[in-house]
C-alpha cells in the first residue's frame, strides 16, 4: 500500500470512529446542531478522500449519506433513529471496505452493488422522513419556499436575496402585471413560477383569476428590490440570504479536487505533440487555484516542479505534486460556514501535533548548547592543567546531555503515538457480527479510546482483541434465556477499555456473561493429557485459568464457525508477547470474565540482556528471559536431531545462538556451557552463549536493509563503542 | 500593471457569448470574443488572455483542433488554462477535450455563477 492510500485508509478510520460516536451521541439527542454539523462534517471529509484515491462507490455512498443528511437539515427535522441506524451502516460498510483496501489496494467487487443496496435502504428512510415538512422553521433558517421553489439549488446562482410575491387573485383587474413586474426586477437571476393552488379543471378554469406564486432570486441590494416592489409590497416576502447561504460557492474541497484532478487528466495524456503546452496549462491551472486558496508558496512550487517537467518532457513530475497538494488540501478541516461551533481538527497518526515537533525544536536548541560546552570543555584542555576541574565540567555536561537525549527519545517516540480508537472503532461492526452470527445479542461499550500508544501496538491488537471477542459472545454470554434465569438484564454487555498504568497501556474487555468454569478447565486438561491429573489437583482456581493459554485447548461444548477454528488463548498470548506485552484472566463465576492486555507504551523501547556470540554481541529480549544458567557440558542431551537439557524437572530445548543464527559454531565446545533460558509464548527455551553480557536499556531500529530478511532479527541499534547490537527475537529461533 | 485579468470566450453562438460575457464582465473580468476556433487562434496571438472559455462544435475550426494548436505553441501561450464548456457530455467527449488539454470540461448549460467561480480559480482571482 503506498503512502498515499495508507493516509486515505488511516484517516478514514479516524473519521468513521468518530462520526460513529457522534451518531451514538445524536441518537440520544436528535436535535444537536453541533452534533449534527459534525457528523456532516465526518461524512463530507470521507467522500472527498474517497474522491481524491477514485474510490467512487464509496465517494456515491458518503455523498448519498451527505444528502440525506442534507435533505434532514434543510426540511427542519431532527434525526430520526432509523436514519442513524442507517448511517451506521453506511459506516460499517465502509469500515470493512478500509479492511479490504488495506489488504489489497482496492474495493471490493461487490462495492457497487452493496452501495446499490445502502443507498436504497436510506432513501426509504428519508423519504418517511421529508414527509412532515417545513412546520418547525426558524427565522433564520431558509424559508421552505425557497426550497420548495429551487431546492437546495438557490445557493449556486450567488444570489444575495430571494424574493416570493403571491399576487392577489384579482391583481389584472388592479392594474398590476406580475410578470412585467419580475421582469424588471433588480439583479433578478432566477424565477420560478408555480400554481398557488393546484390548477383547476379547464371547465372550472378562470383565465382573470391569478393562482400564481413567482419566487425569484436576486443579486440585486434589498434597498434596490423593496423598492421597485413598493406598490405591490404586501404580496411580497422577501428573504436575505446570509452570506453562507448565497455564497454557497464556497471553494469547497470538492471543487478544487475536481480542477486538480482535471489537471492530473490532462497530464495523464500519452499524445508527444503539445505535451509542453499541456504541462504548462496543468501547471498554471493548479497555481492559480492554490493562489485563490492562499497558498502563494504552494503555487511557487508548482511552477518550479513545472519547469523541470517541462524541461524533462515528464509530466510525471508534476502529477506527483499535485497529488500531493490534493491531499494536503483534503486534510485541511473543512469549514462549513453554517456549523455551530469551530471546525474540529481530525486528528490522523500521519499527522502530528505541533507542539511534539515544537518540543523537539526546543530539544534541539538545549542539545546545541550542550554541544558547545563540551567544545567549550575541550578548549580548556588544550590550556588548562586542571585536570579535575575539566573532568567536573565534563561530567555535569554528560549528566545535562543524557536528560536531553532521553527527552529526545521520548518526544520521538511520541510522534508515533496514536489512540487506541485507531482499532477500537473496528469493534462495534465486528460483535455486531459475531453476535448475528450466535444468535446472541450484546452491546459494546468502548471507553478511554483516547488512551494512546505506539502505532505499531494499536495496530498489532486488532486480531487477538476479534479472539477475545470471539470468546466473550461465543462461550461467556449465556442464551436469553439462561439469562432471564440468572435474572441478568437480557441485553448482554461488553465493555472494551484501554487506560494507562504507568508506562504501560491496559486494554480490558469485560463480559457480564456466565465467567470461567475452571473446574471444566481442569477436566478438558486432563481429557486432553495437557496436564498431570496430580498438578491439576494443586492448583488454584487463578492458577486453573492458566490452562486458557495451554495449546490445543477448547472450553466450549461444540466447535462454532465463530470461535472454534483452532486459534486459541495460545495464540493471542503469543501475539502479545511479540508486542512485550501480557495477558491475563479475571474471572467469577455467574458474573463475567475480564480478559486484561499490559502492553509497553512504546514496543520501539526495548530492555534486553546482552551475551556473546563469537564476540558478536546479541541483545535477548530481558523480559522473556527466565534465568541465566552454567551447566556441565554432559548435562546437554542429544534429542533426535536437536538438543535438549533437563531444568527443574522439565526437559528444555536448547539452541545453539551461534548456529541459529547461521553462524559457525566453535571448533571446541567449552566444557562449561552457558545457557540462557527463555520463556517464549508459555514455551521454555535455552539458548546456548559463549558470555553473558549486562542489562540495557535502548531505542531499537527495526531491522531495515539485508537485515529486514533475516530471520531472527527483531531489530537493532548501535553501542557505545559503535558496534552493532542486533537484538534477537526468540520466537522465530526457536520454531 | 493592471489586475484585471482578460478572459477570451470562444463560441460561435452570439447569445451564449453574450451569456458569460454578462457573468463574466460583472465580476470584474475583461472579456473578448472569437466565434470558432480560428478567430480564436489569431486572439491569442495578438493579446493573450489569461484564460479561455471554449465551445467544441464550432464552424471552421472546433475547439478541440483549437486546443491541440493551442498546446503546440510555445510558452507560454502554450499553457494558457482552457474551460471546455459543450453540449456534448459523453464520456468520449470529454476524454478527447482532456487529452487535447481541457483543464476542465462543463457541460452546457452552465449558471453564471458556476462560470464566474470556475474563472476566478483558473485565472487566480481572489473570491
Amino acid at each position: 500500500m503506498n503512502d498515499f492510500l495508507e493516509q486515505f485508509v488511516s484517516e478514514s478510520r479516524d473519521l468513521v470512529s468518530s462520526a460513529l460516536s457522534d451518531l451514538e451521541a445524536l441518537r440520544q439527542a436528535p436535535s444537536d446542531l453541533a452534533l449534527f454539523e459534525s457528523v456532516f462534517r465526518g461524512f463530507h471529509t470521507l467522500k472527498g478522500g474517497a474522491g481524491i484515491v477514485e474510490f467512487d462507490e464509496m465517494g456515491r455512498l458518503m455523498h448519498f449519506a451527505e444528502d440525506m443528511l442534507a435533505n434532514t437539515r434543510e426540511a427542519g427535522n431532527s434525526v430520526s433513529p432509523a436514519l442513524v441506524l442507517r448511517l451506521i451502516d453506511c459506516l460499517d460498510l465502509v469500515s470493512s471496505w478500509l479492511d479490504k483496501i488495506e489488504s489489497s489496494d482496492a474495493l471490493p467487487a461487490a462495492a457497487a452493488d452493496e452501495v446499490r443496496r445502502l443507498t436504497a435502504d436510506l432513501s426509504i428512510v428519508s423519504a418517511n422522513q421529508v414527509a412532515p415538512a417545513s412546520a418547525s422553521i426558524q427565522d433564520s433558517d431558509v424559508p421552505g419556499w425557497l426550497l420548495d421553489a429551487f431546492g437546495s439549488a438557490y445557493r449556486n446562482y450567488g444570489a444575495t436575496l430571494a424574493v416570493r410575491y403571491e399576487p392577489t387573485p384579482d391583481c389584472f383587474f388592479r392594474d398590476q402585471d406580475p410578470l412585467e413586474k419580475v421582469r424588471e426586477l433588480p439583479g433578478l437571476c432566477s424565477l420560478r413560477i408555480l400554481p398557488k393552488l393546484s390548477w383547476p379543471t379547464l371547465e372550472e378554469f378562470e383565465p382573470f383569476t391569478c393562482n400564481l406564486v413567482i419566487c425569484c432570486l436576486s443579486t440585486s441590494r434589498p434597498t434596490a428590490v423593496v423598492d421597485h416592489l413598493a406598490e405591490v409590497a404586501e404580496q411580497i416576502e422577501i428573504h436575505v440570504l446570509t452570506s453562507s447561504e448565497s455564497a454557497g460557492v464556497p471553494i469547497s474541497h470538492e471543487v478544487s479536487s475536481a480542477i486538480l484532478k482535471a489537471q492530473l487528466a490532462v497530464l495523464s495524456g500519452s499524445v508527444e505533440e503539445g505535451l509542453v503546452g499541456r504541462i504548462g496549462s496543468a501547471a498554471r491551472s493548479a497555481a492559480n487555484l492554490l493562489r485563490v486558496l492562499g497558498t502563494d508558496r504552494g503555487a511557487l512550487e508548482i511552477e518550479e516542479i513545472a519547469d523541470r517537467a517541462i524541461h524533462s518532457r515528464q509530466p510525471d513530475l508534476l502529477s506527483h505534486k499535485l497529488r500531493a497538494v490534493m491531499a494536503e488540501l483534503a486534510a485541511r478541516p473543512v469549514v462549513h460556514a453554517q456549523s455551530g461551533g469551530p471546525a474540529q481538527p481530525v486528528t490522523t497518526s500521519l499527522r502530528v501535533d505541533i507542539r511534539r515537533v515544537d518540543r523537539l525544536v526546543r530539544l534541539t536548541g538545549q542539545l546545541t548548547v550542550s554541544k558547545n560546552a563540551i567544545g567549550h570543555i575541550a578548549g580548556l584542555l588544550g590550556n588548562s592543567s586542571d585536570v579535575r576541574q575539566i573532568g567536573e565540567e565534563l561530567k555535569s555536561q554528560h549528566a545535562a546531555l543524557s536528560s536531553l537525549v532521553e527527552q529526545l527519545q521520548h518526544s520521538v517516540l511520541a510522534l508515533r503515538v496514536v489512540p487506541l480508537s485507531h482499532v477500537f472503532q473496528r469493534f462495534p461492526r465486528v460483535l455486531r457480527e459475531i453476535a448475528a452470527k450466535l444468535g446472541k445479542t450484546a452491546s459494546l461499550t468502548t471507553e478511554g479510546g483516547d488512551t494512546e500508544a505506539d502505532k505499531t501496538i494499536v495496530e498489532g491488537l486488532f486480531e487477538p482483541l476479534v479472539h477475545v471477542l470471539r470468546n466473550a459472545i461465543d462461550h461467556g454470554v449465556e442464551t436469553p434465556e439462561e439469562r432471564a434465569k440468572q435474572r441478568k438484564p437480557a441485553l448482554a454487555s461488553v465493555l472494551l477499555r484501554g487506560y494507562r498504568e504507568g508506562t504501560n497501556v491496559v486494554i480490558e474487555v469485560t463480559d457480564d456473561g456466565r465467567g470461567i468454569d475452571t473446574g471444566a478447565l481442569k477436566r478438558t486438561a486432563l481429557m486432553r493429557g495437557l496436564l498431570a491429573p496430580e498438578i491439576l489437583d494443586a492448583m488454584s482456581d487463578q492458577d486453573a485459568m492458566e490452562i486458557m493459554f495451554l495449546p490445543g485447548l477448547s472450553t466450549a461444548g461444540s466447535v462454532t464457525a465463530v470461535s472454534g477454528r483452532g486459534v486459541g488463548m495460545d495464540v493471542v498470548r503469543g501475539t502479545l508477547e511479540r508486542m512485550s506485552g501480557s495477558v491475563t484472566v479475571h474471572s467469577s463465576m455467574g458474573v463475567g470474565t475480564t480478559i486484561r492486555f499490559t502492553l509497553p507504551f512504546s514496543v520501539m523501547m526495548a530492555r534486553v540482556m546482552t551475551v556473546e556470540v563469537d564476540d558478536q554481541v546479541f541483545g535477548l529480549p530481558f523480559d522473556a528471559i527466565v534465568e541465566m544458567i552454567q551447566v556441565p557440558r554432559q548435562s546437554i542431551r542429544p534429542v533426535g536431531s536437536a538438543e535438549a537439557l533437563v531444568f527443574r524437572g522439565r526437559t528444555v530445548p536448547i539452541v545453539n545462538l551461534s548456529r541459529a543464527l547461521g553462524r559457525a559454531s566453535p571448533d571446541v565446545p567449552s566444557e562449561v556451557a552457558k545457557i540462557v533460558v527463555v520463556r517464549v509464548a508459555g514455551q521454555l527455551g535455552g539458548f546456548e552463549v559463549d558470555r553473558f553480557g549486562g542489562r540495557l536499556d535502548l531505542m531499537l531500529n527495526p531491522p531495515s536493509g539485508l537485515l529486514a530478511d533475516v530471520p531472527g532479527v527483531a531489530g537493532t541499534t548501535l553501542l557505545g563503542d559503535g558496534r552493532v547490537l542486533i537484538v534477537v527475537a526468540l520466537e522465530e529461533l526457536l520454531e | 500593471m493592471s489586475n484585471v485579468k482578460n478572459i477570451l470566450v470562444v463560441d460561435d453562438s452570439s447569445i451564449v457569448r453574450l451569456y458569460y460575457r454578462d457573468a463574466l464582465v460583472r465580476a470584474g473580468f475583461h472579456v473578448d470574443e472569437a466565434f470558432n476556433g480560428l478567430e480564436a487562434l489569431e486572439k491569442v496571438l495578438t493579446a493573450a488572455p489569461d484564460l479561455i472559455i471554449v465551445d467544441i462544435n464550432m464552424p471552421k475550426m472546433d475547439g478541440v483542433t483549437f486546443l491541440q494548436a493551442l498546446r503546440r505553441h510555445a510558452l507560454p501561450i502554450g499553457s494558457i488554462p482552457a474551460l471546455v464548456v459543450s453540449t456534448e457530455a459523453g464520456e468520449d467527449d470529454l476524454a478527447t477535450a482532456v487529452a487535447a488539454g481541457a483543464n476542465f470540461y462543463f457541460v452546457k448549460p452552465i449558471a453564471q455563477a458556476t462560470l464566474v467561480q470556475y474563472a476566478k480559480l483558473f485565472a487566480g482571482v481572489p473570491a
